[in-house]
């Protein structure tokens, strides 16, 4: 099974020499919604950044296919412009840079790749306001210095307000739910749900069931040492929340070897 | 910088001293000056250009450095005034070229009252400028400052009587050409008085040679910007000495960008309580610049706040040096003197050296420093990436980001605006030639 969208085949990835992930499998087709869980160190983060491009995140075999583009011979933000969106675990605070400026420097960058003008700032201001304030985003987290300070759900909500506004084809998402309160789970799943749309789909990485009540699945994968070993539809998420990774964990650490 | 073995190292001590010679006759100043000129050129030829074996120097061997220079011989090219950044300030102007006061090109009228300026070179020396010439000087040995005093053709003199500010920021236009210019600048802000002004330096003269005075009486304020962009080919020597009187604010910042070889020298006393201000900077570096902006801040009295901050970008092959040393005299208790000096770096031929050095006499006192050395965060620079933005904007966001923490330290806000308009032009033209 392939997919115009996004293909990933005997994927290869090595942090500091070492193999993280041990060709891994995965096929989207748009619109679709796939859910990765799997035991805390199996290389779900490395699988995103490899996605996204990060630096030190070394493709040494396999390939990933993106809307018919090999994504590995691209710079981080050739496949931002691309449509690939991170939502990242630990988002970075960047003292001395403007949240409002870099939302407008990241959109029009966009933009002028895709041979579009920059957006007037009357235009870019309401955008933003009106984004922001459905993610329950505060005008005075817009004033500071990108993420300075932020809770750890305001950064996960700035995620997905950056998501929003950068309108992306594949919204990759780490662990977006950690870290957020009962209540900012429900607004960021409904950030997520919103733009949900015939061509985007999302890769959401996640350790709990609960997020995926919110955002239902079309499909579940469990990765463990580095790649796939089970997938299924969203009752996998409800088996393994019950039996938790132990059938796995053996299986990882043959697979790691 | 070059290494030349094989150069005798009193070739450009010789050179400098044969052009005083040759000059001494025609430079302006009556009797008294030309006495203080012949004792700071016998000075200097003892002492010779100071070398690494001297502490302050150690970093910068200035003996070596200028080994080839050809110091303060050559053609001067017509001036023409360049964009200095200021003009939006509307700002009498002074303008000097190779060494010489262009009255044409300058505008020091219409300052109000109590607001005396003029060329150094304009008339008879006035007895308050020839005065503080005769003695300010920084402490100990100081071989730069004694060629400056003793080669000065020219320079600002500026006097703010007590209580008047002048109606208009003033502004120092210096432009270096051929050997190149050796300035005295001479500041007094009287009691209560407040003067802002701005320094510019450009041109591509063999050595620039700029010494100031400032003299603030007691409760007086002096907002200070200087921006050195002289061209590669220039070594240019600002030694400058403060005098600073009781609950008198000094805020000093220097944007250095140019010459192959810069040493800004700041020697400040505060010499009454309650003193205080910045002496702070930021820098741009690239190609094979050396940069040294060494301090000595004399906390002599109590109650006296001072801040040392710099912070900047040392490229290609660039060299930084800040050294801020801060000395708190046995009486200047309740002192709080903070400084932070941070680099970074952004090729792998770059180094910075920071010496932060504390001298505490008293006990009662605040003081801190703290001195990074860094490089482009990867991780901050993948997030904007990530969001689709380029390698090269990306690093501009966090270069400017960095940088500009330190323009905070000048609290005038036009003199602010307009150094941060000048570093972020430098900066985007840095973006667009890769
Ligand atoms: N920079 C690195 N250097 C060395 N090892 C690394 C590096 N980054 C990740 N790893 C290792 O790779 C493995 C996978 O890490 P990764 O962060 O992808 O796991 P994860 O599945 O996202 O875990 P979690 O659920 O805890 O977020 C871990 O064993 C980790 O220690
Ligand atoms: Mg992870």
């Amino acid at each position: 099974m392939s997919s115009d969208f996004l293909n990933i085949e005997n994927l290869v990835v090595e942090v500091a020499g070492k193999p993280i992930i041990n060709g891994l499998n995965l096929t989207m087709a748009p619109g679709e919604v796939h859910a990765i869980m799997g035991p805390n160190g199996s290389g779900k983060s490395t699988l995103s950044y490899a996605l996204a491009g990060r630096n030190g995140y070394e493709v040494t075999g396999g390939s990933v296919t993106f809307l018919g583009r090999d994504l590995t011979q691209m710079s981080p933000d050739e496949r931002a412009a691309a449509g690939v969106f991170l939502a990242f675990q630990y988002p970075i605070e960047i003292p001395g840079v403007a949240t409002m400026t870099f939302l407008k420097e990241a959109i029009n960058a966009q933009r002028r790749a895709r041979g579009l003008d920059d957006l007037p700032t009357p235009q870019f201001m309401r955008l933003v306001r009106e984004k922001a304030k459905a993610l329950k985003v505060s005008d005075d987290m817009l004033k500071r210095p990108l993420n300075v300070g932020f809770s750890g759900g305001e950064k996960k909500r700035n995620e997905i307000l950056q998501m929003a506004l950068l309108e992306p084809r594949l919204g990759v998402l780490d662990e977006t739910d950690s870290g957020l309160d009962i209540d900012a789970l429900k607004v960021v799943a409904e950030g997520v749900n919103s733009l949900r749309a015939a061509d985007r789909s999302f890769l959401v990485i996640t350790h709990y069931q609960r997020l995926l009540d919110h955002i239902v699945p079309d499909f579940v994968h469990v990765m463990a040492g580095g790649r796939i070993v089970r997938s299924g539809d969203k009752s996998l998420a409800l088996e393994l929340e019950r039996e938790g990774y132990a059938e796995f964990e053996t299986g990882m650490g043959q697979s790691a070897a | 910088m070059n290494i030349h073995q094989n150069i005798d190292p009193n070739t450009t001590e010789a050179a400098l001293a044969a052009a005083y010679a040759a000059r001494r006759a025609a430079l302006p100043g009556g009797v008294k000056l030309a006495e203080i000129r012949d004792e700071a050129m016998a000075r200097f030829k003892t002492l010779g250009l100071p070398h690494r074996r001297i502490e302050a120097w150690h970093f910068t061997d200035l003996r070596r450095l200028l080994a080839e220079a050809s110091a303060l011989s050559g053609e001067a090219a017509a001036p023409q005034v360049a964009d200095t950044g200021f003009a939006d300030l509307k700002p009498a102007r002074l303008v000097f070229a190779g060494g010489a006061f262009v009255a044409e090109l300058s505008d020091i009228e219409g300052l109000g009252e109590g607001v005396e300026i003029a060329a150094l070179s304009a008339g008879p020396l006035p007895e308050w400028a020839l005065a503080q010439i005769a003695a300010r000087r920084p402490a100990g040995d100081n071989a730069v400052f004694d060629l400056g005093l003793a080669m000065m053709s020219d320079g600002a003199l500026i006097r703010v009587a007590a209580g008047c500010t002048p109606a208009r920021p003033v502004e120092i236009i210096s432009m270096s050409s051929g050997g190149g210019s050796v300035l005295r600048h001479v500041v007094e802000v009287g009691d209560g008085a407040k003067l802002r002004l701005a320094e510019h330096c450009s041109g591509e003269g063999a050595m620039t040679l700029t010494a100031m005075s400032i003299d603030l009486g007691d409760g007086a304020r002096l907002d200070h910007v200087k921006v050195q962009d002289e061209g590669r080919s220039t070594a240019h020597l600002a030694p400058v000495v403060g005098l600073i009187g009781t609950r008198a604010v000094i805020n000093s910042f220097t944007l250095t960008l140019g010459a192959d070889l810069a040493r800004e020298e700041r020697h400040v006393r505060f010499d009454g309580d309650d003193g205080g201000g910045s002496i702070s900077g930021a820098f741009l570096l690239s190609g094979k610049t050396h940069a040294d902006t060494t301090l000595f801040i004399d906390h002599a009295k109590p109650g006296g706040q001072s801040r040392e901050v710099f912070k900047g970008i040392v490229d290609d092959a660039a060299r930084s040096v800040v050294q801020t040393s801060v000395v708190v005299a046995q009486h200047a208790q309740k002192t709080d003197a903070r400084q932070g000096i941070h680099a970074m770096l952004l090729s792998d031929r770059a180094a910075h050296y920071s010496k932060p050095e504390l001298e505490i006499y008293a006990d009662d006192v605040q003081c801190a420093h703290g001195a990074t050395v860094g490089e482009l965060d990867e991780n901050a620079m993948f997030y904007l990436m990530s969001r689709g933005i380029s390698r090269t904007v990306a690093e501009a966001m966090l270069i400017e980001a960095f940088v500009f923490g330190a323009m905070d330290e000048i609290a005038d806000d036009d003199l602010r605006e307009a150094i941060s308009a000048y570093a972020l032009a430098r900066l985007d033209q840095r973006q667009t030639h890769g």
